[in-house]
């Protein structure tokens, strides 16, 4: 109950945050050079002024930014998101129709790294000055220092030609479609790439704090007092220390979905992934406002439902917390 | 009530070293113990002398690295503990000896109900089931005076003040009815009504169950109240071992009349808990220990000699030890 009620403040916070993440976005694009109309005439190769005219017109854009803004307010209000410049297409179902590709890339990442991350941390918090630590630490350096579009394109390279066994772009093979089963191990198939690149960094990162939570716990109190109380050493690691380590880890998964989500748009745009972020990128060369706006509305969105479930995880493992 | 027969727990020649760099610290030296059963044996000392190093040692939990337990016997029930395998240590943890710790705020584990914490060493040990454990579990904690136990086996450490922490630790450490208990500073965090009420938990627990009981302390007021002989450790090792009575009547080595001083009025029935007053100088540290005896350099009565070798241990009358250059010679 009570933590119903802590949810449904933070979800009223959030709904502020959101209109004024909106409303920053609107009039930060509007301060960006380029038109969408220019644009689109480039593409075009050529507009007279009177359909350059009627366009903006048409789009709103020659009114004056507040009161586009407040158009557009009204508008969000209602559940309207626009058309795309670009597509035609009402946003909201253009961002609904390539949601779950980001989602498929993004959760895969992410559950990539945590399992992984925390599996290859208890292992090396065994020997601390095993070469398993080590190989951690100098694995986690290169991951911290590594851009995500430059293991892209490692991998890429990698898989391209030196060793061409799993496909480099795109999300399915054009030419497979044999029932869900076939199709889905299709996706999967084009997933692992994408997928890794954007969780190595995150994985390096999460082993090595799992190492140094792990570590750190083992020294406390309370695993002495378990080891004092005969327990084997396995239940001494998993159950006393290992609830316990994974707090931290918990806490830098919910700060870091932001930069994971960010992460995505550049693996997409390498991958040539049908997502999210390749729409935002794309996006932003087209100068496809009420798209763009749109995707920053939906980023916005998910870092905060990330950010709630984080916090629900949190309060369940660690009791101490209460829903206040 | 002074042991006789042959001891529950005999420690000899234990020794601790702890290793920092290219440095070794000899942390406890050639220490030698015994507690028989029905017997309170108290262990004092100012802070950092291995007393609680003593008692981690004796479960083979001294922390490792950077700590090593480099020689020694630890003879429990016809068994010496430093041969034994893992496997066979971990049935005498929690078992046939239990533990208290100094730190009752930390020593439970955060994330897991007083219940679990109770329940799982009775699990291990006495391969009850989880109901039984848990109804076991209720009991010990009334036992050692929790009130509303039903309601407390399902909270969480955060929830019970120091001192009721400090109880469950107790419940834990008797739950499987242990030979030998050992409480290193029980009472230390604890406000003085509660340090009471621990020590009269513990006289009472020690009285029904006829267990040994290994008390370790800083207050020689404690040791007079509630212990039948007292080992005084100084720089990592045992300098005097005598019947309390005697200890605080006849006291040999200068160190234990230096704590015995501190304590104000000790004839006077009042309540364990006065503090010592500070013996002037400080604990020599462990990685810098002196060649000769450790407790020269704030000795009053301190010889070249002592400066220059180590007094070795000597009994001065049965069941009186001291390792003091004053008292070398003196026949037994
Ligand atoms: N983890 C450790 N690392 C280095 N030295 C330690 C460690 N734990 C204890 N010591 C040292 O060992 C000595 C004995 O400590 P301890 O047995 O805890 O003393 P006591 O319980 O009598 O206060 C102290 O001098 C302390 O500094
Ligand atoms: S051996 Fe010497 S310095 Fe040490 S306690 Fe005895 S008299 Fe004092
Ligand atoms: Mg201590």
């Amino acid at each position: 109950m009570a933590l119903i009620l802590f949810m449904a403040r933070r979800l009223f916070y959030a709904a502020i945050l959101v209109i004024g993440v909106l409303i920053l976005s609107f009039l930060l694009i509007r301060l960006a050079p380029g038109d969408p109309v220019d644009t689109l005439a480039g593409q075009m190769g050529g507009m007279t002024e009177e359909i350059r005219a009627g366009l903006r017109s048409e789009y709103g854009l020659d009114q004056p930014t507040l009161v586009q803004l407040g158009i557009y307010l009204e508008r969000f209000a209602t559940g309207n998101l626009g058309y795309s410049y670009f597509f035609n297409l009402p946003v909201l179902s253009l961002i609904l129709q390539r949601l779950p590709a980001t989602l498929l890339l993004v959760l895969t990442a992410l559950v990539l790294a945590v399992v992984s991350g925390t599996i290859l941390g208890v292992l090396a918090s065994r020997r601390p000055n095993g070469l398993l630590s080590q190989a951690i630490t100098v694995v986690s350096v290169i991951g911290y220092s590594a851009p995500v579009f430059w293991t892209g394109m490692l991998l890429i390279i990698l898989f391209a030609s030196v060793l061409p066994i799993l496909p480099v772009s795109g999300m399915t093979a054009a030419a497979v479609s044999g029932g869900w089963l076939l199709d889905s191990l299709d996706v999967a198939h084009h997933l692992v790439l994408p997928a890794l690149s954007l969780a190595v960094v995150y994985l390096a990162q999460y082993s090595r704090l799992t190492r140094a939570s792990m570590l750190d716990v083992l020294g406390s109190d309370y695993v002495r007092t378990a080891r004092a109380k005969g327990l084997e050493e396995r239940k001494v690691f998993f159950k006393h220390a290992f609830r316990n380590a994974m707090l931290p880890i918990i806490t830098i998964v919910g700060l870091q979905f932001g930069n994971l989500l960010a992460g995505a748009i550049v693996v997409e745009t390498v991958f040539n992934w049908p997502g999210l972020g390749r729409l935002a990128f794309d996006s932003v060369l087209r100068r496809d406002y009420p798209t763009l706006l749109g995707l920053l509305f939906f980023s916005s969105l998910l870092v905060i439902v990330a950010n709630q479930l984080v916090d629900v995880c949190y309060r369940l493992a660690d009791p101490r917390i209460k829903a206040s | 009530m002074a042991g006789t027969g042959m001891p529950l727990l005999d420690i000899s020649g234990l020794s601790v070293e702890f290793r920092g760099g290219s440095r070794t610290a000899r942390v406890l030296n050639d220490v030698a113990l015994t507690v028989a059963a029905n017997e309170t044996l108290g262990i004092v000392g100012e802070s950092g002398c291995g007393k609680s190093m003593t008692a981690l040692a004796i479960l083979r939990l001294v922390p490792s690295p950077p700590g090593r337990i480099t020689g020694g016997r630890i003879v429990f029930e016809g068994e010496d503990l430093l041969q034994a395998s893992e496997q066979r240590l971990r049935d005498v943890r929690g078992h046939r000896i239990g533990m208290i710790f100094q730190e009752p705020m930390t020593s439970l584990n955060p994330v897991l109900t007083i219940g679990d914490q109770l329940s799982e060493t009775l699990v291990k040990h006495l391969k009850l089931d989880a109901r039984a454990a848990r109804g076991r579990s209720i009991e010990l904690l009334r036992a050692v005076g929790i009130p509303a136990p039903e309601r407390r086996v399902d909270e969480y450490p955060h929830q019970l003040s120091g001192g009721m922490r400090q109880r469950v630790m107790i419940a834990m450490a008797i739950g499987c009815e242990p030979q030998l208990l050992i409480a290193d500073e029980p009472t230390t965090a604890l406000d003085v009504t509660v340090q009471a009420q621990i020590f009269e938990l513990l006289r009472e627990l020690r009285d029904r169950r006829g267990m040994g009981l290994i008390l370790i302390t800083h207050d020689m007021g404690v040791i007079a109240e509630m212990t039948d002989r007292v080992a005084v450790m100084y720089g990592g090792r045992v300098v005097e071992e005598a019947a309390t009575a005697e200890i605080l009547s006849a006291p040999a080595h200068p160190y234990t009349r230096g704590l015995i001083a501190c304590v104000p009025d000790l004839d006077a029935e009042e309540a364990p808990g006065a503090d010592l007053v500070e013996i002037a100088g400080m604990v020599p540290s462990v990685w810098d220990l002196p060649r000769g005896c450790p407790f020269a350099d704030r000795c009053a009565e301190a010889m070249p000699r002592c400066v220059a070798e180590m007094p070795p241990t000597t009994v001065m009358t049965a069941g009186h030890s001291v390792a003091c250059w004053l008292h070398q010679g003196v026949p037994s």
